[in-house]
Formats: C-alpha cells, sequence, structure tokens
C-alpha cells in the first residue's frame, strides 16, 4: 500500500471508528446537516455573483475595479481570523516524525485536503463565480480558468502556511504566547469592523483626503499583492493587452505562492519536532522552600461555604489563564460601544441597553452551555471529593456570574466616559436585564453542559471542540432568541400602555421570576448531574483522534 | 510451579487469620460493557492496615474494579463497602476516608501543583491553616516546590504522578487507592513514593496498589489479590501463597495467569 493512500484510508478509518454509536452516528449526521446549510448558502452566493456578471453588463467594471478585491479581501481576513479556532484538520506532522515519511508529502497532501475545510469552502465559490463570472462575461474563459486555479493554490497556500503559523505559536503551551496571540487575534477582528467606520469620520476623510495625491501610487501596489493582480489581468485582458496580463498574472501570483508554501512547508517541519510542553515558570534554589501555598484559591467569600468559594476561585484562574477569555471580553467590550451607545434616548434607549446586554450574554454562551468544557480529565476529580452537586453548579454558575457582570460594568462605565449620560433608568434596566439574563442562561446553560457536554482543549494547537453535539448548538440560538423575546416584554409592555413606570415593575417582576425558576431547577439538576457524572466524566475524557 | 487449579484450594482471603476489621468489601461486583463482562461477580475483603497489591495481566479488570471501587465507574451489580460504610448509599462520606492516585490522572492541568493542593484541600472542607501546612510539606517531600509558578501542564509524567498522590494524601485519608502509581515515573520519584508508601503503612493506612511491578508488589504488599477476566483466581497473604506455592512472585503470576507463549517459529524475519 502507498504512502498516500495510507493515509487517507488512515483519515477514513479513524472517521470510521469514531462512528461507535448510533448516537454517535446521529450526531456527526446533525452536524455535517447545520454545517451544510452555511456552505449551501456561499455556493448560493457564489452561483448568484457569476450570473451576476454574465448577464448584467454594468456589474462588470465595478466589480473588476477594485470591488472584487475588496471583497475578496474581506473573505481571506474573515477565513483567516475562524483559522485562529485550530479547527482545521491538517495532518499533524509531529504523529509522522518516526515514520519514513518525507514532510513534503504530507504539506502537499495537507494542501489538497485544505480546500475541504469549512471557512474554505465560505470562501472558494465567491472566489469562483467572480473570477469564472468575468472570464466568461468578457470572452475569455481560459484566462478565467487560469486565473481562477491560480487563486485557488494561492488561497490554499496561505490558508495552509496561516494554519502553521498560528499552530507553531501555540506549540510552546507558553501562557504568555497564547494570551498575546487570543488579543492579537481580538484586536484584528475589532480592527476590522473598526477601520470601514474610521472612513466616515471627518478624521478618516481628512486621511482619505491626504491620501488622494498617492491613489495611482497606492493602485500599483495593490496590483502586485495576489488578489490585486486578478483585477490587473482582466482589465489588461479587456483591453487587448494579453501577453502583459498573463505574464504580470504568472509572475504575481508565482512569488506569492512559492513565498507561502516555502514559510508554510518550513514551519510545518519545525511543528514536527517542536516541544509539545515547555516550562518556562522560574525555578526556586533546592533548600529553599517556596512561600507557594498562599494561593489565590485560599479566598474565602462570607456567608458563603469554602466549598462554593474555592470552585468560584478555580474558575476564575481557569478564566484569566484562558486566551478565550480575553477575545470574549474585548468583543463584548467594542461592539456595545460601537452600535449600542447609550445616547439615544426614550424607549429607543432601552432597546438598545436590554440589545446590548443580551449581546454580552452571547458572547459568554460558551460559558454558560459549556460549563464543564475545559474542565477535561480534572472533572474526574468532582467524583472523588465529598461535594454536593448542588455546590458545584452554583459555584461554577456564579463564576460566570461574576464575569459577565464585570463585563457589563465595564461597558456601562465606559458608555458614561464617551456619553455621560448614563440615567437611573438605564442602570435599572442595564442590572434587571442582566439579572434576569444570568438566571435564564444559567437555568438551560446548565441543562445543556449536563446533557451534551464536551469538551474545549485550550491552549493546544489543536483548540477545536470535541464531543460536541449539534442539538446544543440549537438549543442555544432559542436560548439566546427566548431571552432577547423576554426582555423586550417590558419594554413592549410599557410603550404599548404608554405607562412607563409598568417598565420599573415588569423588569423587577422578570428578575424575581427567573431567579426562582433558577433555585427551583437547581436541586432537579444537581440530581440529574449526579446521575449522568459518569457519562460526563467519559465524554470530557474519551479522545478524538486527530492526525 | 503452582497449578490454577490448585490455587482453587487458598482463595478464601485470610482464613487463618484471626478476624480483623475489614477495610473494604466487595460483594458480587460486576460490571458489564454491552455483552463484554469486564468484572465478574467480585468477592474480596481487604483487612484493615493491609498493604494489597491488585494484578492481573491487561484486560484484567483491575483499572475498572478500582474505578468502581472510588466512584469513578458505576457498577452494573454488587455492593462496595468501605470502612462498613455502602458507597453507593453514603458516596460523600467515603469519599472523605479515601485517597485515590487514578491511572489516568484526575488533575487540572492550568493551576499550578500548590494552587491544585489547595484546591482538594479545601473540597475537603480542611482547615485554611491546615491546608497551608500540608500543601507545603507535600510539595517539600515529593519535590514538587522547586518551580512553584508552573502550571501542572508543565510538569513532566512523575511530577505529575506525584502531585496527584500529594493530592490524594492532603486530607488524611484511612484508605488509599493507586492504580498504577508507578509507570512512567523515573527512579528517583519512585523511591519518593516507596518511601512514602512504606511510611502510611507502618501508621495504618490502608493501601489498594495496582501494579505491573512485581518487584515492588513484591517488596511492598502484605497481601494480594490476583484477577484475570474479570474474575478473581486468588487472593491473601502474599508471604502465604508464595510459601505454598514454593516460587517466586513473578513465576507465580505468569503460571496463573496463563504462562508463557513459545518463541520458536515466530519473528522469523527478524535479524
Amino acid at each position: 500500500m502507498s504512502q498516500l493512500h495510507t493515509l487517507f484510508w488512515l483519515r477514513y478509518r479513524i472517521f470510521r471508528n469514531s462512528l461507535t454509536t448510533r448516537g454517535e452516528m446521529a450526531r456527526k449526521i446533525l452536524n455535517t446537516v447545520l454545517l451544510l446549510i452555511p456552505v449551501l448558502l456561499s455556493v448560493g452566493i457564489g452561483i448568484g455573483l457569476f450570473l451576476l456578471l454574465l448577464f448584467v453588463e454594468q456589474a462588470r467594471t465595478p466589480i473588476m475595479n477594485g470591488g472584487m478585491t475588496t471583497v475578496l479581501a474581506t473573505l481571506l481576513f474573515l477565513m483567516l481570523i475562524s483559522q485562529s479556532t485550530g479547527a482545521s484538520s491538517h495532518f499533524d506532522p509531529s504523529k509522522f516524525a518516526l515514520f519514513p515519511i518525507k514532510f513534503g508529502k504530507l504539506y502537499v497532501l495537507n494542501l489538497m485536503s485544505a480546500v475541504g475545510e469549512f471557512s474554505m469552502l465560505m470562501v472558494l465559490p465567491s472566489m469562483a463565480g467572480m473570477l469564472l463570472g468575468l472570464g466568461f462575461a468578457y470572452g475569455h474563459i481560459f484566462g478565467g480558468v487560469i486565473v481562477f486555479l491560480l487563486a485557488l493554490l494561492w488561497v490554499t497556500s496561505l490558508f495552509i502556511c496561516t494554519g502553521m503559523l498560528f499552530a507553531w505559536l501555540l506549540s510552546g503551551r507558553k501562557r504568555s504566547r497564547e494570551i498575546l496571540f487570543a488579543l492579537l487575534i481580538g484586536l484584528m477582528t475589532v480592527g476590522g469592523q473598526l477601520l470601514p467606520r474610521f472612513f466616515i469620520t471627518p478624521q478618516g476623510r481628512g486621511l482619505m483626503r491626504w491620501l488622494l495625491p498617492y491613489r495611482d501610487i497606492i493602485t500599483t501596489v495593490i496590483d502586485w499583492t495576489p488578489i490585486g493582480v486578478w483585477s490587473f489581468f482582466f482589465r489588461h485582458l479587456v483591453e487587448g493587452e494579453t501577453a502583459t496580463a498573463y505574464i504580470r498574472l504568472v509572475l504575481v501570483c508565482g512569488i506569492w505562492i512559492s513565498l507561502a508554501l516555502a514559510i508554510g512547508l518550513r514551519l510545518f517541519t519545525r511543528l514536527a519536532t517542536s516541544p509539545r510542553a515547555s516550562s518556562t515558570a522560574s525555578r526556586v534554589p533546592r533548600g529553599k522552600r517556596a512561600a507557594a501555598t498562599n494561593t489565590f484559591l485560599s479566598f474565602h467569600l462570607p456567608f458563603v461555604p469554602g466549598q462554593i468559594a474555592v470552585v468560584i476561585a478555580k474558575e476564575l484562574r481557569y478564566f484569566a489563564r484562558n486566551p478565550a477569555t480575553y477575545l470574549t471580553i474585548i468583543s463584548s467590550l467594542i461592539f456595545p460601544l460601537l452600535f449600542f451607545r447609550t445616547g439615544r434616548s426614550g424607549t429607543n434607549s432601552n432597546l438598545w441597553i436590554s440589545g446590548w446586554i443580551v449581546y454580552v450574554f452571547a458572547m459568554n454562551l460558551q460559558y454558560f452551555a459549556g460549563l464543564f468544557a475545559y474542565d477535561a480529565a480534572g472533572f474526574r476529580l468532582y467524583l472523588l471529593v465529598p461535594i454536593r452537586w448542588t455546590r458545584l453548579l452554583l459555584g461554577k454558575n456564579a463564576a460566570i456570574w461574576l464575569l459577565v457582570t464585570t463585563q457589563i460594568t465595564l461597558v456601562l462605565l465606559s458608555a458614561e466616559l464617551l456619553d455621560h449620560n448614563l440615567t437611573f433608568e438605564k442602570v435599572y434596566i442595564a442590572g434587571c436585564s442582566m439579572l434576569s439574563a444570568m438566571a435564564m442562561y444559567s437555568v438551560v446553560g446548565n441543562y445543556v453542559s449536563i446533557y451534551f457536554p464536551y469538551r474545549i482543549n485550550f491552549g493546544v494547537p489543536a483548540r477545536r471542540r470535541e464531543n460536541w453535539s449539534g442539538i446544543s448548538l440549537l438549543v442555544q440560538f432559542a436560548l439566546l432568541f427566548g431571552v432577547m423575546g423576554l426582555l423586550l416584554l417590558p419594554i413592549g409592555a410599557a410603550y404599548w400602555f404608554r405607562a412607563p413606570k409598568m417598565l420599573y415593575f415588569l423588569f423587577a417582576v422578570l428578575v424575581v421570576a427567573s431567579w426562582t425558576v433558577y433555585f427551583l431547577f437547581l436541586e432537579t439538576q444537581a440530581k440529574l448531574l449526579a446521575a449522568r457524572r459518569f457519562d460526563i466524566a467519559e465524554t470530557l475524557t474519551r479522545r478524538t483522534e486527530k492526525v | 510451579m503452582v497449578n490454577p487449579s490448585e490455587v482453587a484450594q487458598f482463595t478464601s482471603p485470610a482464613s487463618s487469620v484471626t478476624p480483623a476489621p475489614i477495610a473494604l468489601r466487595l460483594r458480587h461486583l460486576t460490571r458489564r460493557f454491552g455483552d463484554f463482562v469486564a468484572v465478574n461477580n467480585l468477592n474480596l475483603e481487604v483487612r484493615r492496615g493491609s498493604f494489597l497489591g491488585f494484578l492481573g495481566p491487561n484486560g484484567a479488570g483491575k483499572s475498572t474494579t478500582i474505578k468502581m471501587v472510588t466512584g469513578l465507574l458505576a457498577p452494573s451489580q454488587g455492593q462496595i463497602e468501605i470502612l462498613d460504610r455502602d458507597l453507593e448509599a453514603e458516596p460523600i462520606a467515603v469519599k472523605r476516608l479515601i485517597g485515590v492516585v487514578p491511572e489516568d490522572l484526575n488533575l487540572f492541568d492550568r493551576l499550578t501543583g500548590a494552587e491544585y493542593l489547595t484546591f482538594v484541600g479545601r473540597m475537603h472542607e480542611l482547615e485554611r491553616h491546615v491546608i497551608a501546612e500540608r500543601t507545603a510539606e507535600l510539595l517539600h517531600v515529593m519535590e514538587l516546590e522547586e518551580k512553584p509558578k508552573a502550571l501542572i501542564i508543565e510538569y513532566s509524567h512523575g511530577m505529575r504522578k506525584k502531585i496527584s498522590l500529594a493530592a490524594a494524601l492532603i486530607h488524611n485519608p484511612q484508605v488509599l487507592f493507586l492504580d498504577e502509581p508507578f509507570e512512567g515515573v523515573d527512579a528517583v520519584a519512585a523511591r519518593v513514593i516507596k518511601n512514602l508508601l512504606e511510611r502510611m503503612r507502618e501508621r495504618g493506612v490502608t493501601i489498594f496498589l495496582t501494579s505491573h511491578i512485581l518487584e515492588i508488589v513484591e517488596r511492598l504488599c502484605t497481601d494480594i489479590a490476583i484477577i484475570n477476566h474479570g474474575r478473581l483466581i486468588v487472593s491473601g497473604p502474599l508471604d502465604e501463597l508464595r510459601a505454598q506455592a514454593g516460587t517466586n512472585l513473578e513465576d507465580y503470576f505468569v503460571n496463573l495467569v496463563g504462562g508463557e507463549r513459545p518463541l520458536a517459529d515466530t519473528l522469523s524475519w527478524i535479524g
């Protein structure tokens, strides 16, 4: 059996062997169906773009002169952001370090398999639609196909190169590097959103005016980029400068593709032998006893049982050491400040406040619905220590409440700093919305965590969710919209009956009702957790093979 | 050489010994995974203060048994009593009495060693100053105090075993369960663990150990129980069994669980 054949066989066997039960099979099918929806949407957009260019003549020029570059740059940016989750299925070179196989061969396989990756499938149809559409529309079918093939190779090599870069960055399991990485990704995400808004501000317009004389230089530079050269190619092809078009296309694409491939291969080879664990923590000289016992986990809370307090402390420690938390905080702070400012007045203002509270909760949904996701094997410790399950649930929920409260307080304070008009009504609505959402998210999140537990590996190259169920995603969507609907009820009722005081009363009722429901369900959930503890431990520790 | 059929004559545990308080009692313990029976109607009694080596070949059911006994896996059938308390009926009380070092270590990787011990100590509701003192002492004894800021994920395998053992000891358990504590541990760490276990046995702690390293079992254990294909095939005081078998533990064990396989006519391509 050839090595190439063996590798594909390995992928198939691992997939086949993972379908051990009917439930597992149903879960995989459901997940595939759920993924198919956005993929089909993406294919639809690609076909739409192709038909648009083929039949609507007016659409061709704007797309060729900059539109295509902007759209593809945005799509590629989103693709790179999605790669930071490590959710790709590259062959992991370190698993093959002992076999007599060339890394180059594995690397080529990775390039080939990248075409089927989810984030690639979100980009490729639009790219194909535009490039083939322009080629067909202008009667240069061969040119369209060539430019598409080169674009495909470039995007694939870029995908693998950045995937390797992210994996390499995280391979040392160094916390500082992981947090730096998370902050970078967070800033890139936020930056991508802020940039277009910046250009409509007076400062942004000023910058545009300043750049105007340099437009030709900027265009020339863009024409030497892999995305820009595709526009350049079609522009010159239409003008009859076929040779110039092809020479520039092959030259520019060749340079960029070679560069991405070379960097990717270098990183790929390094990854094969990079250390999986390293210890950079400072040493204390032998014989000198460290004062390591006064830890953060010793902290006590008044009136709170020690076991609950230590679960909260442990969870807070995990939040602080988890790069995903920093991403969540950045996202939940920036977007409400940009879009849901408190400067608005009346019913509108109340709607916006409830809106961004729901948004912050949506950002933190993974913590509510994955109470045990980061515990992994540590969950089994809860089976060995004398803690009641009610306390465990309370402790874990309380830690998330603290995290969310911190974020919402920061948003409120920042909004006050920017707008200086934080009124009692706004704080009251924000507080009530937060308290109600907290209780409702906890009730549903606990059930989801108990019935559909999954593991998230953090701090390792593959930080994807493992043993994850698509049903859990559906429940989370329902929760998101359900809570939004409930928070809108008091606002709607007050507006409908033109009774502003009703708003205060109904929000208070909502808070009391949601917390009553939380405490009514807590004991039942604890019993359920006790009954399902072995299944949860099994799911959290089950190894999912990745090659 | 001892024939397995002869062994059945002395399977009754500690029959000739004056009845001692029982630390662990298993009655008809069974665990099925679908059609496969991993542990089959296991009956066993472990005397208080004894050091039991629980032996068996790979896949015999050792880890499944220890997981059931410590509450990490639900039995399909049977009863488990630890220090006269039923595990099913009084899980919290039993957990206060036992310490466990499982084969797949249950560690929170993103805590430091000191944080992890503090966490476990507080879970056992120990006083704050007691946790601080014991944590410091355990880190010192286990030689884990050199890197106070290192997270457990950065620990070597031996260090992880040691921190797991330290966590199992912090609440002063009366019965200690150790599943392969010497697997993947270097000689220095193994010496530390062995010395510690000997000291614990001297102080009256009941220890239940599974290990593939028979020299260690021979050196440390007072009693052994051997399991194969999920069934207990022999149990009793080690000296007594050895004397009756007239051989060392390794030969005795290999004969009991299936004997040696001839190597002739195999691996013909080597060399």
